[in-house]
């Protein structure tokens, strides 16, 4: 697969919408791997512009079958901004709603929007740390019931012994 | 980007996502983006 693959890359190495990626998921690559949750080798996957959930790529692995998904799927033209062309529904929707905007207002819009994605990203953050913490005193507690259901099912088991 | 790309893989032609570029210049490119999770052994 890899000189299909490479051939691929070759074909889009200097292309304006799309991009072939390596990930080595065995050396610089492997925390981003795990992030994904790749299981087996190869793993292919694909990113439409802003989706970084991304889809599992299912077809074959030689180079017309990767080149023909390639330029189906995935070659179509950017949203553009000033035209509108290649832009989904909702990148239409809110170009529009930014129609008539001076430079000034944009730039402010721009400032507005950051700032609301870092508060995003701070809260998350928050969130996450919290949710690590829980997860830990949720797992401490676990293993201590785990433990007592252990030695009671012993002390049940010795009373049976004597029982007898 | 590509200089980058020519470091970690001297002989491919496919852009090298680490954990370090991975969000920032694949994610966030805005770009559509074909990516082939590998080990290479």
């Amino acid at each position: 697969m890899k000189p299909a693959w490479d051939r691929l890359g070759a074909d889009y190495k200097d292309s304006a919408s799309v991009m072939i990626v390596d990930v080595d998921c065995t050396a610089e690559g492997s925390g981003t791997c795990g992030k994904v949750g790749v299981k087996g080798y190869p793993t292919i996957k694909y990113y439409p512009a802003g989706d970084k959930k991304g889809k599992d790529y299912q077809g074959g692995r030689d180079y017309d079958a990767l080149k023909s998904f390639v330029t189906k799927t995935l070659d179509k033209p950017l949203c553009d901004a000033a035209t509108k062309k290649g832009c989904a529904k909702n990148e239409v929707e809110f170009l529009n709603k930014m129609d008539g905007k001076s430079k000034s207002e944009l730039k402010t819009e721009l400032k507005e929007k950051t700032a609301e994605l870092n508060e995003i990203k701070k809260e998350m953050k928050a969130a996450t740390k919290e949710f690590n913490a829980k997860t830990q005193a949720w797992k401490k507690r676990q293993a201590v019931i785990n433990r007592a259901n252990k030695l009671l099912n012993d002390l049940i088991a010795a009373s049976d012994k004597t029982e007898l | 980007m590509t200089t980058l790309a020519l470091v970690a893989g001297a002989d491919a032609s496919a852009f090298v996502g680490t954990d370090a570029n991975f969000e920032r210049d694949v994610m966030n490119s805005g770009k559509h983006a074909f990516v082939k999770y590998l080990a290479p052994w």
